[in-house]
C-alpha cells in the first residue's frame, strides 16, 4: 500500500490519497482475504414434477453444493424403475468467494398409478453423510389429464440480439428410432470472436425420453463461419438413447456466463437487453452477464422393438455389426483347450452386446466368456471382443460349430441374425485308415452308466465313515469347551495376578513379614509355655516367659532379644507392668532356683497372653 | 452311616451304569442305523446314482446333524451331478466343521476349477492370514493363551529367569495378537453365502424387469447386505454388486440343521 503523506500537498490531496488507500484496501480485502471462502455443504432434492401419468416421467435432481464430489446411495423404492442420467458439477466465483456444486439427475418412471414417496436419500460427501427431505408425488394413470407432462422442452428465452453472438446447435437427428438405440449427436456452442466467456456447466439435455452418454469435460474447440461472421466453436460428441417410446421433443440447453467490458452504461451492442440492472460484481473490469443458451426444438418419434420375427437369441443388441470368430489352437487332442475369440464390431449400444452362446452338448465343455471392448473413445463405436475357452470332449468333434449372433438394425427396420462358419479342427492323434474302419466292428455304444462314470470327475473318494455329528456349523470360538477354557485361564491369571501383587506388596512392607514371623514364636511360646504348665515345669516355664518378653519387647523396641535386660523393662515399661513381675521372677528363678505352682503359672501365662495380645 | 452311605453309593453306581450301558445301547443301535442309511447312500454315489445319494446324505443330515465327513460326501454327489454352487457350498460348510482336511479342500479347488471359477491372485496379507482358517487361528489364539496362562502361573511359584518370562510373554502375546487378526480377517467367510443356482443376473433394482448389471456364476462366493422383498443385495469379491434372487444363494453358516423332511423327500 502506498499511502504516502505529503507535507507539503493540501488538504484536496491528501483526501485523494487516503481515498485511493481506501480504494486498494477495499480491493485487497475482496481479493486477498477469505477468497478461498467456503460454504459448507448442504443438500436438496426435487423432482421437476410431483404429478405425472404412468406413462410419463418425471426428473429427480440431488444437487449437492460446497462439494466437486458426492456419492449417492439411492434407495429402492418397490414400482419405481429409475434410470441415472448422469452428474454435472459448477463452479462459481462471485465476489471472491467460490461455490462449487454437484447435481445428480435420475430420471424415475412408475410402473402403476399411485401415490408415491422417495424417502430420505443417503448422500455422501466428503467423508460425511447428508440426507434429502422426504418427497411425495402421485403417478396418475395413463392419459389422465390431471398428470402434467414433464416434458420441460420450452428453451429459456434469449433475445435475438443474443442469438447473433451465441447460440447452441445440436445436430440433425433422425425423425424415428427405436427403444434403446443409441444416436450420436454433437452439440456445438457458437460464441462471436473476441466474446469472452465461462462456461461452467457442460449442456444437458431436456426431455424425459432419453439418456445421454456423459459428455467430454474437455471437447473439440475450433472455429466456423455462420452468416459472414466468425465464430469460436466448441463441440461435445456423446450419443442419446430412447427409453421409452412416444413422441419426444428434443433439447439441449447450456449455462454460461458472458463478459462484456464495462465502459459506460450503454453495452457495446447498442442494446437495451445489455443495460440491465443485475450484473455481477465488478471482475477485472468486465460485467458478467448469466445465460442460457438452447438449441432449437426438434421432434423425434421413439418406436418400440417390433415382436414379429424376433430371434430367440436377441438380447437387446441394436446398430449395424459385423460378426466374426476364430478358434486357436485347431489342431488339438482331446481335451485340449481352445480359445475361442468372437469379434462383435460396428455401431451401436455395445452395453447390450452379450457373448453369442455356445451350443451345449456332449461334446464340448465350455467356460464362461470374458470380454474387452476397444472403443476409441465413444460407447457406440468399436469392437467388443469375447474370448471363451472350449475343450473338445470327445475325438469325433469335426469343427467348432457355427455361432449365431442376432441384432436389430434400425435402419433396415427388421432383426438380423450373423452365423459364423464352422471351424475345422484337427486332432494330432493317429486315426484307424478307412479301410480297416470299415472292416472293424464298431464298438456297441456306451451304456447311461458308462457314460456317466466316463464322465466323472476325479475327485478324492467319498467317506464311509459318518464322522462326529454337530447340531449346528459354528466357529469354533463359540463352543462351550473353548469359552469354558479361555474363562478358567483368565481366572487362573487373575488369580496368579493377585498373588504377584500381593508378594510385592510384603515385600515393600518387610516390617510385616517380621511382625508375622515375630508374632509366630511368640505363638509357639506360648504354647510351650501351656505344655510346661501341663509337665509342671517351672524351670522351662520361667525361662519360656523370658524368652517371649525378650522377644516381643526386642521387636518393638529394635533390639535384639538377647540384649534386653530387667533394666531396660524398668526403664521403659510402666512400674506396674505384669510384665515386669514376670521377668524379675524369670531371672530370680534363674540364678536361684524355686518352682512355681501350676496356679501361680497358670496365672502367669494368662497374664503374659494378655500382655502379648496389647503390645501386637 | 458309613456302610449306609456306601450302601447308597453302590445303588446310585449301579443306576448310573444301568443308564450308561442303555445309552450305549441305544448309540450302538442309531450308529448302527446311521451306517445302513451312508452304506446306501454311498452304494447309490458309486452307482452313480447322485440323486440319490443327495437325499439319503440330506436325510442322515436332518436327522443326526452336520459332519464334515457327510457334507464331503454330499459335494462330490452334488459335484458328480453338476451343480456346482450346491457341491461348493457343501465343501465349505465341511471346512467349517474340518479345517485344513485336503481331501475336501482338494475337491472344493477342483470343483472351482471345472466350473470356472478361479480365485485371484491372494495379496501378501491374504496370502499370511490364509494359511489357517478361523477355527485354526482361534486353536492357535487358544492354546497361546493357555501356555502364557501356564507361564506366569509357574513363575508365581517358581520365579523363572527374567528374560526367558519375558520373552515367552511377548512371543505368545504377539502370536495372540496375530491370530485375532487372523479371526477378525477370516470372519467374513462365516457370513457370506454362495450362488446355487446357474444364470443369475445382477439386477439394478429388486425386481425381474429391473436392468441388468451383469452375470453372477453359480458357485461365486457373496455378502449378502440387504433384502428387499424376495431379492437380497449382494456383492462379491470383486466389489461387483446388485439385486438376485433370495432363493439363489445360500449362506455357508447354518445356525441349525435346515434340511426338512420335504426337502429330502425330493
Amino acid at each position: 500500500m502506498m499511502c504516502k503523506k505529503d507535507s507539503t500537498s493540501k488538504q484536496p490531496a491528501t483526501l485523494i490519497n487516503m481515498a485511493m488507500c481506501f480504494f486498494i484496501f477495499s480491493l485487497l480485502l475482496g481479493y486477498a482475504t477469505p477468497v478461498l471462502s467456503q460454504d459448507k455443504p448442504s443438500i436438496s432434492a426435487s423432482l421437476s414434477s410431483k404429478i405425472f401419468s404412468v406413462d410419463n416421467t418425471t426428473t429427480l435432481t440431488i444437487t449437492v453444493n460446497g462439494s466437486r464430489s458426492a456419492r449417492v446411495n439411492m434407495p429402492e423404492i418397490e414400482n419405481l424403475i429409475l434410470h441415472r442420467r448422469g452428474q454435472s458439477t459448477q463452479l462459481q466465483v462471485v465476489n471472491g468467494s467460490y461455490t462449487s456444486s454437484i447435481a445428480s439427475n435420475y430420471i424415475i418412471q412408475a410402473q402403476k398409478a399411485g401415490q408415491y414417496t422417495i424417502p430420505s436419500i443417503e448422500v455422501r460427501v466428503e467423508g460425511q453423510i447428508l440426507r434429502t427431505e422426504p418427497i411425495t408425488f402421485e403417478v396418475t394413470p395413463t392419459n389422465s389429464s390431471a398428470g402434467q407432462l414433464n416434458n420441460s422442452t420450452t428453451p429459456s428465452t434469449t433475445s435475438d440480439e443474443l442469438n447473433e453472438i451465441a447460440f447452441v446447435r445440436l445436430t440433425r437427428v433422425k425423425d424415428n428410432a427405436y427403444i434403446g438405440e443409441v444416436i450420436p449427436v454433437e452439440i456445438k456452442a457458437f460464441f462471436q470472436n473476441g466474446l469472452r466467456v465461462e462456461i461452467h456447466k457442460l449442456p444437458t439435455l431436456k426431455g424425459d425420453g432419453f439418456v445421454m452418454s456423459p459428455l467430454d469435460s474437455e471437447p473439440h474447440q475450433g472455429s466456423e463461419t455462420h452468416n459472414g461472421k466468425t465464430y469460436s466453436v466448441i463441440t461435445w460428441k456423446t450419443a442419446i438413447s430412447p427409453i421409452k417410446d412416444g413422441e419426444f421433443n428434443l433439447v439441449a440447453d447450456l449455462n454460461a456466463a458472458l463478459l462484456f467490458p464495462q465502459r459506460n452504461n450503454r453495452s457495446r451492442f447498442n442494446d437495451p437487453f445489455f443495460d440491465d440492472d443485475f450484473f455481477g460484481g465488478l471482475f477485472g473490469g468486465y460485467q458478467k452477464k448469466n445465460v442460457t443458451l438452447a438449441t432449437p426444438k426438434q421432434s423425434i418419434s421413439i418406436l418400440p422393438l417390433p415382436q414379429n420375427g424376433k430371434p430367440e437369441n436377441f438380447n437387446g443388441a441394436i446398430g449395424e455389426f459385423q460378426f466374426e470368430v476364430s478358434a486357436d489352437p485347431t489342431s488339438i487332442n482331446v481335451g485340449d483347450p481352445i480359445t475361442l475369440t468372437m469379434k462383435i464390431s460396428g455401431k451401436g449400444n455395445f452395453d447390450r452386446v452379450s457373448a453369442p452362446l455356445f451350443p451345449t452338448g456332449d461334446s464340448w465343455k465350455t467356460y464362461s466368456p470374458s470380454s474387452q471392448f476397444d472403443n476409441n473413445g465413444n460407447n457406440y463405436q468399436g469392437e467388443k471382443t469375447f474370448e471363451q475357452a472350449i475343450v473338445a470332449k470327445n475325438i469325433k468333434v469335426e469343427a467348432v460349430p457355427a455361432l449365431t449372433f442376432s441384432y436389430f438394425d434400425p435402419k433396415k427396420n427388421r432383426y438380423i441374425t450373423k452365423s459364423s462358419k464352422p471351424v475345422p479342427l484337427t486332432f494330432l492323434t493317429k486315426s484307424i485308415p478307412q479301410s480297416q474302419a470299415q472292416q472293424a466292428i464298431a464298438p456297441p455304444p456306451p451304456t447311461i452308466e458308462q457314460q456317466q462314470k466316463s464322465n466323472r470327475l476325479p475327485l478324492a473318494s467319498i467317506r464311509l465313515q459318518p464322522g462326529k455329528f454337530r447340531s449346528k456349523i459354528e466357529p469354533v470360538y463359540k463352543r462351550t469347551w473353548y469359552l469354558l477354557t479361555v474363562c478358567l485361564c483368565s481366572l487362573i491369571l487373575l488369580v496368579t495376578l493377585y498373588a504377584t501383587l500381593r508378594q510385592r506388596y510384603i515385600n515393600k512392607n518387610s516390617n510385616l513379614l517380621e511382625k508375622r514371623r515375630i508374632n509366630r514364636l511368640v505363638t509357639e511360646k506360648l504354647m510351650s509355655l501351656q505344655q510346661a504348665i501341663n509337665n509342671n515345669n517351672s524351670h522351662d516355664f520361667l525361662s519360656g516367659c523370658r524368652e517371649v518378653i525378650q522377644i516381643q519387647l526386642g521387636m518393638l523396641w529394635q533390639k535384639q532379644p538377647s540384649a534386653i535386660t530387667p533394666f531396660d523393662l524398668q526403664k521403659r515399661l510402666p512400674s506396674h507392668s505384669p510384665l515386669l513381675h514376670i521377668f524379675g521372677i524369670a531371672e530370680q528363678h534363674a540364678y536361684g532356683g524355686g518352682i512355681l505352682s501350676t496356679d501361680e503359672m497358670k496365672d502367669y501365662l494368662a497374664q503374659l497372653q494378655k500382655e502379648m495380645e496389647e503390645l501386637s | 452311616m458309613k456302610p449306609l452311605s456306601l450302601f447308597f453309593s453302590l445303588i446310585v453306581l449301579v443306576f448310573c451304569l444301568t443308564f450308561h450301558d442303555l445309552q450305549l445301547s441305544e448309540a450302538a443301535q442309531s450308529k448302527g442305523s446311521i451306517e445302513e442309511r451312508l452304506h446306501d447312500a454311498n452304494e447309490a454315489y458309486s452307482d452313480s446314482r447322485y440323486a440319490e445319494a443327495i437325499a439319503g446324505y440330506k436325510a442322515i443330515i436332518a436327522e443326526f446333524g452336520f459332519s464334515a465327513d457327510l457334507l464331503y460326501n454330499l459335494g462330490n454327489s452334488f459335484s458328480q451331478k453338476g451343480e456346482s454352487g450346491l457341491a461348493i457350498l457343501q465343501y465349505l460348510r465341511a471346512l467349517q466343521l474340518s479345517p485344513g482336511d485336503s481331501d475336501i479342500q482338494g475337491n472344493l479347488d477342483l470343483t472351482r476349477k471345472n466350473s470356472g471359477l478361479f480365485e485371484d491372485i491372494p495379496t501378501l496379507k491374504e496370502k499370511i492370514f490364509d494359511t489357517f482358517d478361523m477355527n485354526q487361528w482361534a486353536l492357535i489364539a487358544l492354546t497361546s493363551y493357555l501356555l502364557i496362562t501356564a507361564l506366569l502361573a509357574i513363575n508365581n511359584r517358581y520365579p523363572l529367569k527374567k528374560g526367558g518370562k519375558i520373552g515367552g510373554c511377548l512371543l505368545l502375546t504377539a502370536t495372540i495378537a496375530i491370530s485375532c487378526t487372523g479371526i477378525f480377517q477370516q470372519r467374513a467367510l462365516w457370513h457370506s453365502a454362495v450362488i446355487t443356482t446357474p444364470d443369475i443376473r445382477l439386477l439394478m433394482s429388486p425386481f425381474e424387469s429391473a436392468s441388468s448389471l451383469g452375470a453372477i456364476q453359480e458357485g461365486s462366493m457373496v455378502f449378502s447386505e440387504k433384502t428387499h422383498g424376495n431379492y437380497k443385495y449382494v456383492r462379491d469379491r470383486k466389489g461387483r454388486s446388485g439385486w438376485i434372487p433370495a432363493t439363489s444363494l445360500e449362506s455357508i453358516n447354518v445356525p441349525y440343521t435346515t434340511y426338512s423332511q420335504v426337502d429330502v423327500a425330493q
